[in-house]
């Protein structure tokens, strides 16, 4: 038998074979911008009114029976279990006194997505928020319209009827963001250590975000999560070699990350975070030891920033949000001591820690947070032990939905890192706990 | 050189690794002795046919091979087996005198065998050292930030030394490192978080260390390999120098064609696909390909 067709077949197969993720990400938009263009944005108390649990009445094929809806500056955001989806839309009064709530939904790990437009029912609830209205009077609340596929037209029934408040969150349950909104893996057109992702992040139910830092050559922190410019994060004929040789100037001018953005240094997204968003906190994942100091001075002006801002007269500007020194290896935390002798030399403010491995290490070391991983099981006890000391509890990361129900039932944490901050919300909605106080804090109204 | 021998036994080396039989038993035409299945033993309906290796269920032609082995050795196997036709052995006799029937059928084969001309035999194995040249140009995407280039190249130059085993067989390994210097470009940067703005000089090169095989079909060349590739990146900023280097898994492909087929000494020209993956680096050159003989393992 003749086998040279079958081995220069296997070869050419072989050196074909091609493993990358080539699928193409496209967020629907309404073709002529949709009614919001020609409407009033409702202000951020009147989105607050929106916040709740809802049952879907139509439409459960697309957001299963029931949708948590939460907001965030500008958007109000749809919640579901059914595949990890979300919708992230606007709301505005229209000149016809209607109130539009209309953008798209994503099922981020699938090629599905389409619009949506609703509008809030009874008419007399809308009138009273285009007449500026910042309560809602009790009785029937209702989303009422359509969904569609892509940027077709929606036209399928989607009715969703208000049921009952959402559970304490704010300041209480963290639903920390897995390098951000999504997975690299995922179809959510944005790439993960982003200031896009960090704002998207918000927007599909999370109140933190945990992100991976790195250092360049001079001396700068960035959010990256490879040692290598590989391919599968960043694109650029000249983006190649070690983060850690390159210069941010070199990372900069030669990279982009997978959808066209920049690598973003710790200092930009800080402010990001603080000045653009409501998120609630970040947990700094030290990937490298020498990072530290720079990282926790970063960290050390914000929280002194937030307190000459919190301790003014005006309190509409005071805003928490803790950047937390996330520590997971013995050689980082080493590195943090030396950093915290350098701040206290400074007169700098210390900025919190996180330690995952060791729930002892956490008291011990006055951190505010322990991070375990899931796979150890939800050691109840050690959780227990660290509330008990007034320090949180935050998972890291589960993902799959009956995890999440298991380590929400049994330990009742203070959050979970995941990348599917729609499900894990929505279930800490519908089986979670609210957990303790932490020390110093005050129950959130 | 006879190519077409080479893949003959080209074939016969694919065959018997795929079905687990060494290279060197399917090297040499198989002597009678080891014959699987001769006809008078086939000729029981309900046995299975042996492998090749497996005893022989005809000890008259062991007896044959240990008794005239020139016979046994020059004589093809079908004519060896020379099974008595029921004409010249009796109903019941069948096996009983085979070896008698073949001993006396030998003498007529040998004669026409010693009337073909004698074959022509190819070159011995032989060490081969290979070097290639060619210009290249990378064909995957150009530089990430439009707005701060202000030019760039992605044409460059490829050379590659190699050693291969010019074997007995149509497909030959080789071990190969080749370097490319594979593209260059100047971006402006303007001030930012990293300081001031100025101009940036960038270079792409890459050392690639890849075994592999090269196949030839007539004068058609063909080349895998797939080995490691270290990536060079080198940047000069504000008069500052500086390099980075990661490493990859290598791939390449190459399809070429003989110019040139002397006794020691042959040349090719070869289209090569490179591929640099995790660095996401493919490049294509077309390359002139010397390549001669250094030492042969038996005698021309």
């Amino acid at each position: 038998m003749n086998f040279k067709p079958l081995v220069v077949l296997c070869v050419a197969a072989l050196f074909t074979a091609d493993c990358e993720q080539n699928a193409e990400v496209s967020i629907p938009m309404f073709t002529d911008g949709g009614l919001l263009r020609s409407g009033k944005a409702l202000t951020r108390s009147q989105l607050m009114l929106f916040e709740g649990m809802f049952e879907v009445h139509s439409g459960s094929e697309l957001l299963g029976n029931s949708v948590a809806v939460r907001t965030s500056p500008g958007t109000v955001s749809l919640l579901t279990d059914k595949n990890a989806g979300f919708s992230v839309l606007g709301a505005a009064c229209l000149p016809d006194r209607r109130v539009v709530v209309e953008g798209y939904w994503q099922y981020p790990t699938l090629v599905e997505a389409g619009l949506i437009r609703l509008f809030v029912e009874p008419p007399e609830l809308a009138h009273s928020l285009c007449d500026g209205a910042e309560t809602r009077p009790n009785g029937t609340f209702s989303l009422s319209g359509n969904y569609g596929h892509d940027s077709v037209f929606p036209q399928k029934p989607l009715v969703l009827d208000w049921d009952r408040e959402l559970k304490p969150w704010r300041g209480r349950f963290f639903t920390v963001a897995h390098h951000g909104a999504c997975e690299i893996t995922d179809y959510c057109g944005v790439t993960p250590n982003t200031i896009e992702t960090i704002r998207l992040a918000e927007r599909v139910g999370s109140n933190a975000t945990e992100l991976d830092v790195r250092m360049t050559k001079d001396g700068i922190p960035i959010f990256f999560h490879d040692p290598t410019l590989s391919g599968a994060l960043v694109h650029g004929l000249f983006c190649n070699g070690a983060v850690p040789d390159l210069t941010l100037a070199e990372l900069r001018g030669a990279c982009q990350l997978t959808y066209g953005e920049a690598i973003p240094t710790v200092e930009e997204a800080l402010d990001m975070m603080v000045n653009e968003t409501e998120l609630e906190g970040t947990y700094l994942d030290m990937k490298v030891a020498d990072g530290v100091l720079a990282t926790a001075r970063l960290a050390s002006k914000v929280v002194t920033r937030l307190k000459e801002r919190n301790s003014n007269a005006d309190p509409s500007d005071d805003r928490t949000f803790s950047p937390i020194i996330g520590i997971p290896t013995q050689e980082v935390l080493d590195a943090w001591h030396e950093a915290k002798t350098v701040l206290k030399s400074e007169g700098l403010e210390l900025p919190p820690c996180l330690i995952e491995w060791d729930s002892d290490l956490v008291i011990s070391e006055g951190c505010v947070g322990w991070g375990p991983t899931w796979t150890e099981g939800p050691q109840v006890d050690n959780v227990h032990k660290v509330q008990d000391a007034g320090a949180g509890v935050i998972y890291w990361t589960i993902n799959q939905s009956e995890f999440m129900d298991a380590f929400l039932v049994q330990a009742h944490p203070n959050g979970i890192i995941t990348a599917r901050a729609a499900l894990l919300f929505h279930h800490y909605q519908t089986l979670g706990t609210v957990p303790p106080l932490r020390k110093g804090q005050e129950a959130t109204p | 050189m006879n190519r077409a021998r080479r893949i003959g036994y080209g074939c016969m080396a694919a065959g018997a690794v795929a079905l687990g039989v060494s290279s060197a038993a399917a090297q040499q035409p198989q002597p009678p002795a080891a014959s699987p299945t001769p006809p008078h033993a086939s000729a029981t309906p309900a046995e299975r046919p042996q492998p090749a290796g497996e005893a022989s269920p005809a000890p008259e032609k062991e007896t044959v091979a240990a008794e005239h082995p020139e016979a046994a050795a020059v004589a093809p196997p079908k004519e060896t087996a020379a099974e008595p036709t029921p004409a010249a052995a009796p109903p019941g006799e069948t096996g009983a005198k085979p070896a008698t029937a073949a001993v006396a059928a030998t003498p007529a084969k040998d004669a026409g065998v010693a009337k073909q001309p004698p074959e022509k035999k190819g070159p011995p194995p032989s060490l081969e050292l290979e070097g290639a040249v060619g210009p290249s140009i990378v064909t995957t995407e150009g530089p990430a930030n439009p707005e701060y280039t202000r030019s760039y190249s992605r044409v460059g130059l490829y050379g590659e030394l190699a050693l291969a085993l010019r074997s007995s067989y149509f497909i030959d390994p080789f071990l190969s490192v080749s370097y490319a210097s594979l593209a260059s470009g100047e971006s402006v940067l303007p001030a930012g978080p990293w300081g001031a703005g100025g101009t940036l000089d960038q270079h792409l090169g890459a050392w690639f260390f890849a075994p592999g095989v090269t196949a030839d079909i007539w004068r058609i060349r063909l080349r895998f390999g797939l080995g490691v590739a270290l990536v060079m990146q080198n940047f000069t900023y504000l008069d500052k120098d500086n390099s980075s280097s990661q490493l990859a898994v290598s791939e390449q492909f190459g399809i070429g064609a003989n110019l040139l087929d002397g006794d020691r000494f042959r040349l090719d020209t070869e289209l090569r696909f490179v591929a640099a993956t995790g660095a996401d680096i493919t490049f294509t050159t077309l390359a002139i390909v010397a390549r001669g003989d250094l030492v042969y393992f038996g005698t021309r």
